[in-house]
């Protein structure tokens, strides 16, 4: 058959980066990306970043773990690199404390992430409310710029982009071959996956150039991350919220928090409000479909549904979706060769 | 009771605060005094990064280890307060690198979660095959310096413009108690041939996503003689020159291509850094910091002087402690006084 003609929906860090993987691993295919949004208006913008993997209760551990180690790997490639910069990747050690020790002293992740050992008792000082904690040293994605360099790469190696609302996969079953599925919150919508349901986060971005080191709350809902230009305050965890506008009084309750934390960031300036809904769902969907109207097919792969790990785990899910996308081109060869016979 | 405080860096200063905080309660008619002909942003401790963080050995001296350890002490003891960001005080973690292992050093127990590297870690480092990682403390010299010129200045100390000359010109102008912290030029008021420049140079580049320092060691060239990479609030500092006895202080172009191309081998991504200024300045370097009181007489007059400078290229690192003990060996002078001057009620 002819170059099998590929649409990724979606330009997030999970479109991107798919659509990045099955360039590498099927270089004879015609990859087009297709989004609403692009950066900086996709959900992964407002995202620290941070490779600090979120559990996923409907994924075996050991392939949450296969997904976190193949991207830290690449990632640490690159924040190697003199690409780093400009891709937006680089190290940050720090901490993780906890109220009342946790129950998993030592999480799946803690010999991938580099130096992770439990805090001393001169570190414990610095957080009189805490009375137990891990230092580890991991690597952040900035967005914008991971993102734009992405984008850089796959329109390097000929990739188109279109801005474009997809409302039903079906409407590109004549122009294309296999479509992936990236949509994250959109499908919701999309595919009607009713599975799907938001976790609404807002962050503080803000101007602390002195704050070198994460300092993250085990429970999750409160942590401080440098990144290149600024300092990503956090936040909540909204389940079911759809609403997309910064909500005041949780613009102070994060600041406070976080200024409990780290007192300085009682000086921090230029404070810039942002939301975004983690596109949350027991596991992720990573699996190949085939849809079916009056005898015409279309082949999907689907890769959504990361959660708040989107970041942690993007590239290592982005290789097993491309492998999937392997699977419906060596099916297409397959039927076209029979329909030959 | 006057009190000359000679010198403007971050010795200078710091005695003069913690002189002034212990005693100034106990000492109604204590005025303090600071001459300088260099005050900040123009000191040897406005060029230095400011990274906490002594030399690999202690040379011997234990007194300097426990100085060391007071300033660190110290200097965390103000990180949680509101005074930290204007101090130019915050943690930063960081990396040492080896070609070779290496004893631990003196400090391993006063840095924070001091560990040695792991393979892993040492992948990022290619060519080093040992190092360290620790969590320390910056304290930027261009906003230390100020703060501390603050806090003195509230406090009703005075500054003079002026180059000191001689001991004597200044105990002839009626001052009881001088305190040296003249640093490179100590020799200048009395020969000291121990005192030797250490000259360094540094690149300042903006590379806001380099969060920690990287120091790398080669244990046959001396300390600070190999690249290091120290990120500031502002701007990234890139070093690694010191030349025993250069006095020069003119950016030399072959130093400014020996850092560069080194730290870029370090952390290729440097590569993308913009620059944005350079500067060279002279340790004031000393095998041991010269911290001790010495009576000169002129004449009639005896001028008490206590002598605190030569601190290398570790000022930053012990300026707390030293200035506690130089203010213990005011506290002796004052103690002297009384005794030989029992009949006044108050000095």
């Amino acid at each position: 058959m002819a170059a099998p003609k590929v649409a990724v929906v979606g330009a997030g860090v999970i479109g991107l980066s798919t659509a990045l993987c099955i360039v590498e691993t099927c270089p004879s295919c015609s990859v087009t990306v297709l989004s609403e949004q692009f950066s900086p208006n996709t959900t992964g913008d407002v995202a620290a970043g941070m490779l600090i993997p979120h559990t996923y209760p409907g994924t075996p551990v050991h392939v949450q773990k296969q997904w976190f180690k193949e991207t830290f790997t690449y990632l640490f490639a690159i924040s190697n690199s003199a690409e780093a910069s400009e891709a937006g990747i680089h190290l940050v050690s720090g901490w993780q404390v906890f109220k009342s020790p946790p129950k998993e002293k030592l999480p799946f992740w803690s010999d991938v992430v580099l130096g992770f050992r439990p805090m001393s008792e001169a570190e414990l000082q610095k957080f009189p409310q805490h009375q137990f904690g891990q230092a580890f040293t991991t690597l952040k994605c900035d967005c914008p710029p991971y993102l734009l360099w992405l984008e850089k790469r796959l329109k390097a190696t000929g990739v188109q982009m279109y801005t474009r609302k997809v409302a039903d996969l079906w409407e590109l079953h004549s122009e294309y071959d296999i479509v992936v599925n990236c949509a994250g919150i959109g499908a919701h919508q999309l595919v009607g996956d009713k599975k799907l349901f938001p976790v609404r986060g807002q962050i503080l971005q803000v101007h602390a150039p002195w704050v070198k080191n994460f300092i993250r709350d085990g429970d999750g809902l409160t942590y401080i991350y440098p990144g290149i230009h600024r300092v990503t305050l956090g936040g909540t965890r909204e389940k079911e919220s759809w609403s997309l506008s910064p909500d005041p009084g949780t613009t102070k309750d994060i600041f406070d928090r976080c200024c409990s934390l780290e007192p300085s960031l009682q000086e921090a300036q230029d404070i810039k409000v942002k939301v975004g809904l983690r596109p949350s769902r027991h596991c992720v969907r990573l699996q190949r479909e085939v849809l079916s109207q009056g005898g015409v097919k279309l082949l999907v792969v689907h890769n959504y549904g990361h959660g708040a790990g989107g970041f942690s785990v993007h590239r290592g899910t982005a290789k097993e979706a491309a492998h999937l996308v392997g699977e419906c081109i060596a099916a297409l060869q397959g039927s076209s060769s029979r329909a030959k016979l | 009771m006057r009190v000359a405080v000679l010198g403007a860096g971050v010795i200078g200063l710091s005695s003069a605060l913690c002189i002034h905080e212990q005693f100034h309660s106990l000492v109604p008619s204590l005025e303090l005094e600071i001459y300088a002909d260099s005050f900040t942003p123009h000191t040897t401790s406005d060029g230095a990064a400011g990274l906490w963080q002594p030399y690999l050995s202690d040379r011997g001296s234990l007194q300097e280890t426990l100085w060391n350890k007071e300033t660190f002490d110290y200097l965390l003891g103000h990180l949680n307060s509101p005074a930290a960001k204007e101090m130019g005080l915050f943690l930063i973690s960081g990396y040492n690198l080896f070609t070779e292992p290496v004893p631990d050093p003196p400090w391993k127990y006063i840095v924070l979660g001091f560990r040695n590297l792991t393979p892993k870690e040492l992948e990022l480092f290619p060519g080093y095959s040992y190092g360290w990682f620790n969590t320390a403390l910056l304290l930027e010299g261009r906003n230390y310096l100020p703060w501390l010129t603050n806090r003195l200045t509230q406090r009703g100390v005075k500054f003079f413009h002026k180059k000191v000359e001689s001991f004597q010109e200044v105990s002839e102008d009626g001052v009881d108690v001088v305190i040296n912290c003249t640093g490179i030029r100590s020799g200048e008021l009395q020969p000291d041939p121990e005192l030797q420049p250490g000259r360094g140079q540094i690149i300042k580049v903006l590379a806001p996503w380099v969060k920690h320092f990287i120091i790398t060691h080669d244990m046959r060239s001396g300390i600070y003689n190999s690249p290091y990479v120290i990120p500031g609030s502002e701007f990234t500092v890139l070093g690694g020159i010191y030349q025993h006895g250069n006095w020069s202080q003119e950016n030399s172009a072959q130093d400014h291509r020996t850092i560069w191309d080194s730290c870029c081998r370090l952390l290729p991504a440097l590569q993308k850094a913009k620059i944005v200024g350079e500067w060279s300045g002279l340790r004031p370097a000393r095998p041991q910091v010269r911290l001790e009181r010495e009576s000169i007489r002129h004449g009639n007059l005896q001028g008490e002087v206590i002598h605190n400078y030569g601190h290398g290229g570790f000022g930053i690192t012990i300026h707390w402690g030293c200035a506690m003990a130089a203010a213990r060996l005011f506290g002796s002078i004052l103690q002297e006084k009384r005794k030989a001057s029992p009949a006044q009620p108050r000095l």
